[in-house]
């Protein structure tokens, strides 16, 4: 019989103490084996108080803390938000007016249910408020309110630990995964964030992670996979909508981002596997490769859908110079499947790939001799960074690019981060859209801008 | 449901329970544990309780410039025989939201010799463990800047638990010179390691 760890203690020590009580009376017990049997009693004892109670805090220690400290093992509550002011530099109507935008505002409630269960989850408002009522099209509030991450880390050992089922970050790309505003320096999330990478990609799922060696650390997730055909009784045809089907959710505008699929509704029998490998064994170095793949059901088949992703940030020792690349590349196995390529529209027609890029380069400026009092804490970083996004590449025969800036597209951004505090970032950028053109002017997505921002992070 | 997803369904209830049953809290080592770690040659350690007065917390506060949330510490001091080996401090500080326990040896000039975390408690950031991480703190003094992205390297994702293990260190440094080597320590000791203009010592 195998016995359980916890139990297997209690059992010998149990055995031990009942053993005397066994044996015949005459029979005259050896005072130095007594003695052995009752020192290895109070060695089990001990383990099994040990295991019990997970080695106790060194309670003079504890005292010196003071209660408070430590009830913060209790539930806690972060926060991340970010605002915005853009001033497009061309366009008209909504998409060219300046605007303040109050984009994300999360509350990050996590618990230690016990030292080896914790609960981590984010409850998010987007654009500031939700508005469900139909106000003759002046609805105050036009923006989201979601759960975006939900589940129980079951730490088992450093080597293998399962997050339960739940909502959880799909684990592809720097951004996706840390996308909190202070840890990136453009005002808007990277642009290859969006369309490739389509973030902040979110899915119900279920994950293993853990180190493999030091400084290499991995994370497998069975998710929901993209969704592309949904099936949409009653609906009419329409240039982009095939008769009973939903709009594209893969298509050549939006790349991947209409394709994360619906939280409830999707079909389980799409599953997708994705997986990190994460290392950090270089000093400033800090890089992870991991992919993604799933079979998304189109109009007329299906398709595999398989993303690799390579990205490494790199702080020069001893300077303060930063340098970051991101590319990720889509491999779209049958696109004559997609609901893109089934609708009378061309414009949205997309081929077997997808992909795209960016190489970024950081300085952190703020001098030693300016880190006393209110600067102790504060940075400036001017950055640069160059983007390319292909949404459109072997596109099928009869299919033509839509060659205007809002489909495959290429930016250079520019700007400047200033830390007031590592947990307080003010931001300011301008945007150019390097193939642009009336319709990218008129597109919030690919139009040029310079916009103001402030992040918040603890 | 389809057949893949009822074995993915099933391997998932199952290794979920095996992990309910064989459950590793993340305590990676007792204080005890850490100190023969610190100190592998160590016959002794003799535990102290040291508390603060208000003058030697603003003391405190004003070398290591950062917040003090404790009124004092548990330190051991190591000795093989009568020989003093070092000086072992416990101290707690938060990661991004929970406590993080750890200690700091440190030799009787005052250099750090080890940093071992004993308890990391949340899902991110549990990076601090790693060891060419922590070995960057070795033979640091009070006198080092310690400052995250200057004389110690951030891990991106881990940056609040680098943070504030490095105020952390910094803290100790700073409460070893002011009071343990003065209240603790006996004369003729080595004197404390000057540092050169980087902060390292000479």
């Amino acid at each position: 019989m195998k016995l359980n760890h916890r139990l297997k203690p209690w059992f010998v020590a149990a055995a031990l103490l009942a053993a005397p009580a066994l044996l015949p009376a005459q029979v005259a017990v050896d005072p130095a084996v007594l003695e052995n049997l009752q020192k290895q009693v109070k060695t089990l004892n001990e383990e099994v108080a040990r295991l019990k109670e997970g080695a106790p805090r060194d309670p003079a220690a504890d005292e010196l803390m003071g209660r408070k400290f430590f009830n913060s093992q209790n539930l806690r509550i972060g926060f991340y938000g970010e605002s915005k002011y853009r001033m497009p530099l061309q366009g008209s109507g909504a998409t060219g007016n300046n605007r303040f935008d109050p984009h994300r505002f999360v509350l990050t409630p996590s618990y230690v249910i016990a030292d080896w269960l914790i609960f981590n989850s984010e409850i998010e408002i987007e654009h500031g408020a939700v508005d469900e009522s139909v106000n003759s099209g002046r609805n105050r509030f036009d923006g989201e309110l979601e759960i975006e991450q939900v589940y129980v880390d079951i730490l088992i050992n450093e080597h293998f630990n399962i997050r339960s089922p739940g909502l959880d970050l799909v684990p592809v790309g720097r951004i996706n995964k840390q996308h909190e505003p202070t840890l990136f320096y453009s005002t808007e999330r990277p642009e290859l964030y969006r369309e490739i990478i389509p973030s902040t990609w979110v899915e119900p799922s279920l994950s293993f992670f853990g180190k493999i060696v030091e400084n290499l650390d991995y994370q497998l997730m069975i998710s929901t996979g993209l969704e592309d055909a949904i099936p949409t009784a009653g609906s009419a045809a329409t240039s982009t909508l095939p008769a009973g089907f939903a709009g594209p959710g893969i298509d050549g505008i939006g790349g991947m981002r209409n394709g994360r699929p619906r939280y409830r509704a999707a079909s389980e029998n799409s599953l997708a596997w994705s997986g990190r490998l994460h290392y950090n064994g270089i000093r400033g170095l800090d890089t992870s490769a991991s992919f993604y793949v799933t079979k998304a059901k189109g109009l007329t088949g299906d398709s595999t859908l398989a993303l690799f992703n390579y990205e490494a940030l790199y702080r020069v020792p001893g300077t303060g110079l930063e340098l970051r690349g991101d590319v990720a590349y889509w491999n779209i196995s049958s696109p004559e499947h997609l609901v893109a390529n089934n609708n009378t529209s061309g414009g949205d027609d997309l081929g077997g790939r997808m992909y795209g890029w960016h190489v970024e380069a950081a300085y952190h400026f703020w001098p030693a001799d300016w880190k006393t009092g209110k600067g102790k804490d504060m940075d400036l970083v001017p950055f640069i960074r160059y983007t390319d996004i292909v949404t459109q590449s072997g596109l099928l025969a009869g299919s033509a690019a839509t060659n205007d800036g809002t489909r495959n597209k290429t930016f250079l951004t520019a700007g400047l981060a200033y830390f007031l505090n590592a947990n307080f970032v003010l931001k300011a950028d301008y945007r150019r859209n390097l193939s642009r053109s009336a319709a990218s002017h008129l597109d919030a997505n690919a139009q040029d801008y310079f916009q103001f921002g402030a992040g918040i992070f603890f | 449901m389809s057949a893949q997803a009822r074995i993915i369904l099933f391997v998932a209830l199952g290794l979920c329970l095996a992990g309910a049953t064989s459950a590793w809290a993340e305590r990676f080592l007792t204080v005890a544990e850490a100190q023969k770690l610190c100190f592998p040659t160590a016959t002794g350690f003799e535990a102290h309780t040291i508390r603060f007065t208000s003058e030697q917390i603003t003391a405190i506060k004003k070398q290591s410039d950062g917040r003090m949330l404790n009124a004092g510490n548990r330190v051991w001091l190591a000795r093989a025989g009568t020989n003093l080996l070092g000086v072992v401090l416990l101290d707690y500080v938060f990661g991004k939201h929970e406590v993080i326990e750890y200690v700091v040896a440190v030799s009787p000039a005052g250099q750090v010799q080890q940093v071992e975390i004993l308890v990391y408690r949340e899902s991110y950031g549990g990076e601090v463990r790693n060891t060419k991480w922590r070995d960057q703190f070795k033979n640091k003094t009070a006198a080092a800047p310690l400052k995250l992205n200057e004389d110690i390297y951030n891990l991106s994702g881990a940056t609040m638990s680098c943070r504030h293990v490095t105020a952390g260190v910094r803290r100790l440094l700073a409460t070893f010179e002011l009071v343990v080597r003065p209240q603790l320590l006996a004369d003729g000791l080595p004197k404390p390691v000057t540092a050169g203009p980087t902060g390292k010592p000479r």
